[in-house]
């Protein structure tokens, strides 16, 4: 399959690249309230308004400052699209199935359900992410509480 | 040749007309379902031994809705639902005819039927559901027939007999052996046997005339009697047809498409049948045939057919035309007929060789018992010949000159007489030498094309006697002249309605009329016995002048058309009195032909296009775009305009030169005195000259400048018409979505009915605001929300009638229906009286499906328990009854109504009952707003929410229990700041935290006000909606997002929900309390 690799603090991530709808560079976010910290907010997308997740945040990452190679990925899920930051966007990559294995129970900190598995590509390690599970799964009670409470 | 039809439908082709037929069996469903309501209420007040007295006009109505089906889905060839539709349509005839009394079983029957036959509907929109099989449902309605034996002799109506007897047993008429103007054409459709589905659709009017055997006009309504709304789509879809058609025949290889044309002479056919203009139906019948019969003889299609089909085509489309105008004159319909007949014959008599020979005799037999026999023209022609028709007279008189008399009459020539035109002419000529030719049809200028004319009606005011004129005109190769003088439609009340055939004193019974027109009790009044001329009417009311004069007519004809005697005044009094009073009483025939027409004259059928609501979509997508664009134009105007404000440009310019001159002069003189640095001075000269020389360049680039700030006004004006344009399609976009509601509510009378037969509860549902309108879209997804949210309250929200009682409530539970505009929404509420949600039942659900945690549970109030019934998987009935309950529950509802950016709140009281109220808003897309500023980012707060605003010092705001107010007007308002109500990722901060001056924009809806505390306002703007559910979800307090000009994205805050946020954080200490109900309702 073909993927997209991108990356977020030290780690190689990949999503499928039908998922993908397109790279842009980072704009002027409009902030929404009432929601998880994860959500930076809303851009206008050619007239369309899109949210803006920040994955950093939503794999519990600390924040970092937006630099010359943060890019948004627009990705499709479930009929919705979504925007997501990342600190860079790296290349398209084909993965064969036999090079991808199982997912260990943690990957830095993300839990199995939202991995794939592991690609193994010479020395890089890509982590391939469920992307659809990560953005459907955003109402996870302690988030959602955390969201309450005004965390 | 069904099968052959059959196959020649396309998809495409297929597609067009199924949505047609889909459109219009939705409004004949809705109309049966109402109506069969109202026979239920009817039938449940009495026992089951009565049988009630129906409202003959309810049952006409839903014949006619079956009938309507019926024919559509016969030129659709939906056998099944042809069938079905046909069932039922004879109980409603039985019914009309008294054979058949309505009892509750029939009732039922009909209901099982229509369900049956919504469900085949509904299948054919949406294909790939299971087959419905009507078969056991035609069964009991048969069984309902036979059981009072009205079934075989509808089985069997379409034998001949039938349609010939009907009309003439109570019409004296039929003995003096006249015939009716258009009977011939009904039998010759109406017998059809070989061809089912043309019988079928052709058949009906005669049907119905039998079926009305008390009603005399049954022969004149069957033209047209439906309402413009389906005329304009009969015409409207006949003209379509008739252009291909011709495009077929006119096509090289018009063999090739010979199927196409047979579909499309069908199609017209069927689509004629149904809105009763049975001698299109038959013409385009008769071409069918022929051009069947070319095909399946492998005959070519020669010049002779071409022409003759053509010439058809064209007729019928001039029919048409003069039905679409309501001036329907001679037509010549029957000449094509001939003509095809004649090219019929041309083909068939070519032949050779007996083998096809025989096989074309037994086939032109087999069309002869159809009722296409080849001397079928010419009865239609002596029939047609033999009194002027009520149209023609309503025409002529409508063109007599007011003040004098008239005479109307028709010349009938011999049948084929050669030089017809010329005679016409002559005949013409010398009426117009007696007197002033104010009518005559054919006109003189159309004489040339018209071919075999066989008659000519004129209309003429002279003063000469009317035998005088019949002399005159009388010539060779004149049959028959009819004369009839109508009077002048003076108020003199002289008696001036005279048949010259026969004066006959029936004109009394219009004139009892139209003097007494508002009373619709009149139509029925017998004919007084008086040949009083109807005095009442206005000369100048040509509506009014048109019935009186006509109906007298009518009635003194000596052979006059079955209906005509008793139609006449009926018509006077529909033609006189508005549209609506002439609701037909009991018993009373439906509005003759006669009163459709003057109507249609006033009201010309509407003509409506069918869109696909996507591209509605798209429309309303574009024309919101162009609102942004408008916006952006706007400001880049204003910025302009600021920009060009440097008035003194020119004025300084001039100093400088000013300066400049004196500077030189000053250095020339300077020069001159002191010859020592004269290198110097000269030096600085030239520097002078040079600047002086760079400023005229800059005068000129001035000067454009000015052109330029001209301009800019124009700029200005520009973008202002462009602001009322955009504005404009803004509205008719909007417009063309808006629906009322009430269709969709009344859909619910079933759904209460239902419930009610099940549960045996004893409910009533009360509908209010049918007339509210909404977009489309929004009707079409409110559907099932609504019908899962009155099933609950009628399942589980209203009490058995024991309990009721017994709760000291009335019996009956209402279930009321409501829609209506709150500010810029519109509120749809779903209420009921019954026992209200049980809190505690609620709570313990919840914590059993684990929804909610114990601890949780038991800080939530009454209302926030009740918000949990939005969780996905909750079902409180503790019986999952057939109706509700099926534990998809409310969770479906609400997302259903939040995909279309409304929100749904619950309220109830125990014993009281629940009420839900759905907000929507008032469209789509647009929303007027006041955009403001709040720490750098632009908010935009919909202008009807904003009450006033108010500029204040800060340090004139009050504290009131620890909150910021501001005192205006009297009133304490309470001040907030958009960063404390909604709960931010990142705080927005101001730049100035504490600015001197405050600008706060009081919001309010209903009784509950805010100041909400801005930084600044841009200005009110016509905003784009952008749901934020679309690619993510709602969020509590935000009503949506939009793209401002710049590009930017903008919050629109939901005052509403702002306000909840506020009322239900104040009272209550308890801030995570409130906030766990927040976050319950808000996610």
């Amino acid at each position: 399959m073909q993927v997209v690799s991108f990356r977020l603090a030290q780690e190689e991530y990949a999503i499928e690249i039908i998922r993908v709808q397109e790279i842009i560079l980072i704009g002027e976010v409009t902030s929404l309230p009432q929601t998880p910290p994860y959500i930076k907010g809303v851009i206008n997308l050619r007239s369309t308004v899109i949210p803006i997740v920040d994955l950093r945040l939503r794999f519990g990452l600390p924040q970092e400052g937006v630099t010359d190679e943060t890019r948004i990925m627009v990705v499709n899920v479930a009929g919705k699209t979504i925007g997501l930051i990342v600190d860079a966007v790296s290349e398209v990559l084909r993965i064969a199935q036999e090079q991808i294995s199982p997912p260990p129970p943690t990957v830095a900190g993300l839990e199995q359900n939202y991995l794939v598995g592991l690609a193994k590509l010479d020395e890089r390690l890509l982590i391939l992410l469920d992307i659809e599970q990560i953005i459907l799964d955003d109402d996870q009670p302690e988030l959602e509480q955390a969201a309450a409470i005004g965390v | 040749m069904e099968s052959g039809i059959a196959s020649c439908f396309d998809d495409e082709f297929m597609g067009t007309i199924l949505g047609e037929f889909l459109d219009e069996s939705q409004g004949y469903l809705t109309d049966l379902n109402d109506n069969l309501l109202v026979l239920d209420e009817l039938v449940s007040a009495l026992d089951d031994t009565e049988s009630p007295q129906v409202d003959l006009e309810l049952l006409n109505t839903m014949f006619r809705a079956a009938h309507s089906m019926k024919g559509l889905s016969a030129m659709l060839q939906l056998d099944d639902i042809n069938r079905l539709t046909h069932n039922i349509e004879n109980v409603f005839d039985a019914a009309r005819n008294n054979s058949l009394s309505i009892r509750r079983e029939v009732v039922d029957v009909m209901f099982q039927a229509f369900d049956r036959l919504t469900g085949m509907v509904s299948l054919l929109s949406e294909p790939g559901g299971e087959e419905l099989p009507c078969d056991e449902i035609i069964t009991e309605i048969q069984m309902l027939l036979d059981d009072i034996g009205v079934a075989d002799s509808h089985s069997n109506r379409d034998e001949p007999a039938d349609e010939s007897q009907g009309p003439a047993e109570d019409s004296p008429a039929h003995a003096d052996g006249a015939k009716l103007e258009r009977a011939p054409e009904e039998t010759a459709a109406t017998d059809d046997d070989s061809l089912p589905l043309a019988g079928e659709t052709t058949s009906d009017p005669t049907m119905e005339e039998s079926s009305l055997e008390d009603d005399p006009f049954a022969d004149v309504t069957d033209e047209i009697d439906l309402s413009d709304k389906y005329l304009s789509i009969f015409l409207e879809e006949s003209e379509t047809s008739l252009d291909a058609l011709s495009e077929v025949m006119l096509a090289d290889d018009h063999e090739v498409l010979i199927d196409r044309a047979l579909v499309l002479c069908h199609q017209v056919k069927g689509a004629a049948a149904t809105v009763r203009l049975n001698r299109v139906a038959k013409l385009s019948h008769f071409m069918e045939d022929l051009l069947q019969q070319l095909r399946d003889d492998g005959h070519a299609i020669t010049t002779d057919v071409v022409d003759a089909v053509i010439f058809s085509i064209d007729s019928l489309r001039t029919y048409l035309q003069m039905v679409k105008n309501d001036s329907v004159s001679t037509d010549t319909l029957a000449e094509a007929y001939r003509q095809l007949k004649h090219a019929h014959a041309v083909v068939f008599s070519t032949e050779t060789g007996t083998g096809p020979e025989a096989g074309t005799d037994n086939r032109a037999a087999a069309k002869d018992d159809d009722g296409t026999p080849a001397q079928e023209p010419e009865p239609t022609e002596v029939a047609r010949a033999d009194h002027l028709t009520d149209s023609e007279r309503s025409r002529a008189a409508a063109a007599a000159p007011s003040g004098q008399s008239a005479l109307l009459g028709m010349v009938l020539f011999e049948d084929q007489l050669p030089l017809v035109e010329l005679k016409a002419k002559l005949v013409i000529e010398r009426l117009t030498a007696m007197g002033d030719l104010f009518y005559c049809d054919p006109d003189e200028s159309q004489l040339e094309e018209t071919t075999g004319m066989t008659c000519l009606v004129f209309g003429v005011a002279s003063e000469c006697h009317p035998e005088f004129v019949r002399r005159q005109i009388d010539l060779a190769g004149v049959v028959d002249i009819k004369l009839e003088t109508v009077a002048p439609p003076q108020p003199d009340g002289s008696p001036a309605n005279s048949s010259v055939e026969s004066a006959s004193p029936l004109g009394a019974a219009a004139a009892a009329d139209s003097s007494d027109a508002s009373s619709p009790n009149s139509a029925t009044a017998p004919p007084a016995d008086s040949s009083a001329r109807p005095s009442a009417a206005p000369s100048h009311d040509s509506e009014t002048g048109r019935g009186a004069d006509t109906c007298p007519v009518t009635s003194a004809s000596p052979v006059p058309e079955p209906a005509a005697p008793v139609a006449a005044p009926p018509a006077a009094a529909v033609a006189q009195s508005s549209a609506q009073s002439a609701a037909p009483l009991a018993g009373s025939p439906r509005p003759p032909e006669k009163a459709p027409a003057t109507n249609r004259a006033q009201n010309k059928p509407a003509e409506t296009i069918r869109v696909d609501i996507d591209r509605l979509d798209q429309l309303m997508n574009l024309a919101g775009q162009l609102v942004i664009n408008k916006a952006r134009f706007g400001q880049i105007s204003g910025k302009l305009k600021g920009l060009s404000k440097h008035r003194q440009g020119s004025a300084s310019l001039t100093n400088i030169e000013d300066s400049l001159s004196r500077l030189l002069a000053d250095t020339s003189e300077l020069g001159e005195r002191s010859s020592g640095d004269l290198v110097y001075v000269q030096s600085v000269n030239c520097y002078a000259e040079q600047i002086r020389a760079d400023l005229e360049i800059v005068r000129g680039d001035m000067t454009q400048l000015f052109e330029a700030r001209n301009l800019l006004n124009d700029l200005s004006e520009a973008v202002h018409q462009l602001d009322r344009v955009s504005d404009g399609i803004q509205t008719s976009v909007m417009d063309t979505r808006m629906v009322p509601i009430g269709p969709l509510f009344g859909r619910f009378k079933r759904v209460i009915r239902d419930i009610t037969r099940m549960n045996g509860k004893e409910i009533q549902l009360v509908i209010r605001g049918e007339k509210t309108e909404l977009d489309k879209r929004m009707i079409d997804e409110l559907g099932d929300p609504l019908i899962h949210m009155i099933r609950n309250s009628a399942d589980h929200g209203i009490e058995s009638p024991e309990e009721r009682e017994a709760a000291g409530k009335p019996r009956q539970g209402t279930v009321t229906l409501d829609a209506f505009h709150r500010g810029n929404r519109i509120l749809i509420q779903v209420r009921d009286n019954g026992k209200g949600l049980d809190s505690e039942k609620i709570r313990e659900k919840a914590i059993a499906k684990g929804i909610i945690s114990a601890a949780d549970a038991e800080r939530l109030t009454p209302q926030q328990t009740y918000q949990l019934i939005w969780e996905p998987g909750f079902s409180t009935a503790e019986q999952i009854t057939e109706v509700s309950g099926r534990g998809m529950g409310m969770d479906i509802v609400r997302s259903k109504i939040e995909q279309i950016s409304g929100t749904v709140e619950l309220d109830s009281q125990v014993g009281i009952g629940t009420t839900i109220t759905i907000k929507l808003p008032l469209t789509m897309a647009i929303l007027p707003s006041l955009l403001t500023v709040v720490s750098g980012s632009v908010y935009a707060v919909p202008v009807e929410s904003v009450v006033e605003i108010v500029r204040f010092k800060r340090t004139e705001l009050v504290t009131v229990h620890g909150h910021k107010a501001a005192r205006v007007r009297g009133r304490v308002v309470s001040v907030v700041e958009l960063s404390e109500v909604l709960e931010w990722n990142e705080a927005p901060h101001s730049d100035e935290p504490f600015p001197e001056d405050i600008t706060l924009v009081i919001i309010g809806s209903e009784e509950s006000e805010l100041a909400l505390s801005v930084d600044d306002l841009l200005g009110e703007e016509d905003i784009v909606i952008k749901s934020l559910a679309e690619n993510f979800r709602n969020v509590s307090g935000i009503a949506g997002a939009s793209i401002l000009g710049d590009g930017r994205v903008s919050l629109i805050l939901d005052v509403s929900a702002l306000l909840d946020l506020v009322c239900s954080s104040k009272p209550s200490g308890n801030a995570e309390v409130a906030r766990a109900g927040l976050s319950l309702s808000g996610n």
